[in-house]
């Protein structure tokens, strides 16, 4: 089976889930490859000043400086996505958007099964069209509830689980066929990044196994209704203190509490 | 600084936005409401009330001209604001300002019960149907306020005017109508009628609004595009006027309690809470297919639109209205005016960067007013938020 990992920002893809998702896929003897938008060095500096700020230097100079209060501020060494597949020899495919022309020659070219996201832009319908087997995704939500962006941060605003669903790609944001879905129980010392964490441990997991059905043919889909869901945007910093403030004064509903069963995962 | 100090304001003015505007495309997202905001524009807009001798409120103040002569039309919606603001402060200084508005607004009420176009002439131009709208809704907060019947004698004569200036088919167009044209956004002249139905117990009121309000709604497109939204033949609605209409349209519904204004509200809400998200800001302007049709921000708009989203929050409880109210009086807000120098100290420009095409180089009484509603609503939609 061919597949091919889709993210972004090359030099600065260091979220570890996506190293261990890599890992296990060729494990499991699959082809992969690996394809990214926004390769430009001034794609990352214009988003690290947009989405980072001044963390972005305050990180480099940590990284450069040998004092340990500048070493608890800098970035943590990692290696990014990119540096661990060519070292392996796995093909890095480097674009500037998946919308280009180029983008969609090159994956051609690739003759993936099928192609997984893992942190990647809006996939063009053209690029769609492509691998066999389609396109999957992991949601850091329960779908079809929560579609969109800071869905985690909208479930504990609302009181609801939270969880990752692996779900078809199609031309709507979050609406494909949801593949499989995990809740994700929520403990007393949680916080935001150790949810986003645990997420991702349960995206990597979830993945792995829909790759296995997908290549047995075993899988089961469940289609979503427009209206059965909702498009969540960025939060607002307000709404974030708040929710921030539900997990640590132990109010969210979920904390300690198992959660629901939905489509598991196997593991 | 003295009168005439405004021209020494405008190329420090001018640089900021050019710079501002070109580090990450117009309208650079900027979080968080500076402490004060509320009052500051409080106080501006009580300035502007000064400035003209307390008749009305000074229509804007210019960087080029200084402060304007008094305004009727948004002389008249400025008084709520004042009236909201002294209710939650119990500063009896705003009722003052607000008390004397509507008494000016009544003495160059048109003989016919209009409100004129423009500014007060010797010689007043023709009555026009949203501005007497807007002048309505003043004199009835003043009636809700303190009862004051000269307030409501006034508003059943502007009523009056609506209903027999009203076409057939619920639109104002020709001689009392800005250009001649029908437009959607005079929902919130049916609002205004519909107040005064109440106020007045008077049906015809309320069935010349549900008129307009019909006529308004075969206006939505499915994609929640409104036609007859654009303030000039030929030009692209405004988030000014487009928002005017989803006010006029939500406050309706909460009067009739007719889910099909609601909803008309919610369809177009929907499509620009998208496009905030995904442009990081909204342009002035948009075409029949939602692309922007405008390089600059049209502050009023950015207020107003808060606002709407607010009002829909506390309406329907959805949290991503609120989400995109706070984002919008963010970015209004973080344009406001905050210098030193009182005509500077507090109001909003028409548009970012300051000689956007929206009442370029200078600060309308109306965004400042806008600015303030929606500053109060977020702090009523956090509160209940908790």
């Amino acid at each position: 089976m061919r597949i091919v990992l889709v993210s972004r920002y090359p030099r600065a893809d260091f979220p570890s889930w996506k190293r261990d998702l890599a890992a296990r896929l060729l494990e499991m003897e699959v082809e992969l490859g690996v394809l990214y938008s926004r390769a430009p060095l001034t794609d990352h500096l214009r988003a690290a000043m947009g989405e980072v700020g001044l963390d972005v230097v305050r990180g480099y100079r940590g990284r450069r400086s040998s004092s340990p209060a500048a070493a608890s501020r800098a970035v943590p060494e990692r290696r990014s996505l990119a540096a661990w597949a060519r070292r392996r020899g796995i093909p890095v495919m480097l674009h500037r958007g998946l919308g280009d022309p180029d983008c969609a020659d090159a994956l051609r070219a690739f003759r993936p099964d099928l192609v997984v996201l893992a942190g990647a832009d809006i996939v063009p319908a053209a690029l769609l069209g492509i691998p066999a087997a389609g396109s999957i995704n992991p949601h850091y939500g329960l779908l079809p509830k929560y579609r969109g962006m800071n869905v985690t941060e909208w479930s504990i605003h609302h009181d609801d689980p939270v969880g990752v669903t692996i779900h078809d790609v199609s031309p709507g944001i979050d609406t494909g066929d949801i593949l499989l879905q995990e809740a994700v129980r929520v403990e007393a010392a949680d916080t935001l990044p150790t949810l986003r964490r645990k997420h991702q441990d349960a995206a990597a997991r979830l993945l792995v196994d829909a790759v296995a059905r997908i290549r047995s043919g075993t899988i089961e889909r469940r289609g979503q209704a427009d209206d059965q869901g909702r498009q969540y945007y960025r939060m607002h910093p307000l709404l974030l203190e708040r929710v921030e403030r539900k997990l640590r004064d132990g109010s969210y509903r979920w904390i300690g509490e198992e959660p629901p069963e939905l489509m598991r995962g196997a593991t | 600084m003295r009168a005439g100090s405004q021209l020494a304001a405008l190329p420090l003015i001018a640089v900021r936005d050019a710079a501002a505007s070109s580090i990450a495309g117009i309208g650079a997202p900027r979080y968080g409401v500076r402490p004060g905001a509320l009052q500051a524009a409080m106080d501006w807009l009580c300035l502007s009330h000064e400035a003209t001798g307390r008749r009305g409120s000074s229509m804007a103040f210019s960087l080029i001209f200084g402060w304007r002569p008094a305004y009727p039309e948004t002389t008249g919606y400025i008084i709520g604001t004042l009236l909201a603001h002294a209710g939650r402060t119990g500063d009896e200084r705003y009722v003052d300002h607000a008390r004397t508005m509507g008494d000016w607004e009544i003495k160059v009420q048109s003989d016919d019960g209009g409100t004129m176009g423009g500014f007060v002439r010797p010689r007043p131009g023709p009555s026009i149907a949203f501005n007497t709208g807007m002048v309505l809704h003043g004199w009835l907060d003043l009636y809700e306020s303190l009862g004051h019947e000269r307030f409501l004698d006034a508003g059943r004569r502007a009523g009056d005017f609506l209903v027999r200036t009203q076409d057939f088919d619920g639109a104002w167009r020709g001689t009392h109508a800005h250009r001649g044209i029908a437009h959607a956004y005079k929902a919130r002249v049916a609002w205004a009628l519909l107040r005064l139905a109440e106020s007045a117990s008077e049906n015809r009121y309320r069935d010349a609004a549900a008129r307009n309000l019909e006529w308004v709604l075969e206006r939505q497109r499915p994609n929640g595009w409104f036609e007859c939204c654009e303030f000039e033949p030929g030009a692209l609605p405004n988030t000014h006027g487009i928002a005017y209409t989803l006010r006029g349209l939500l406050e309706s519904h909460e009067l009739l309690g007719d889910p099909r204004f609601l909803g008309a509200a919610l369809l177009s809400s929907e499509v620009l809470m998208r496009k905030l998200e995904v442009l990081g800001t909204l342009p002035a302007t948009f075409d029949s297919t939602w692309a922007p049709g405008a390089g600059y921000v049209c502050l009023t708009g950015m207020a107003q639109l808060g606002g709407v989203w607010l009002r829909l929050y506390q309406l329907t409880g959805d949290a991503r209205l609120l989400n995109a109210g706070l984002k919008a009086v963010d970015q209004a807000a973080a344009h406001q005016e905050r210098r030193r120098w009182k005509p500077l100290a507090g109001p909003l420009p028409g548009s970012f960067p300051i000689w956007g095409r929206y009442a370029p180089l200078q600060y309308p009484n109306w965004a400042t007013k806008f600015l303030a509603d929606a500053l109060m609503l977020r702090d009523d939609c956090l509160a209940q938020a908790t």
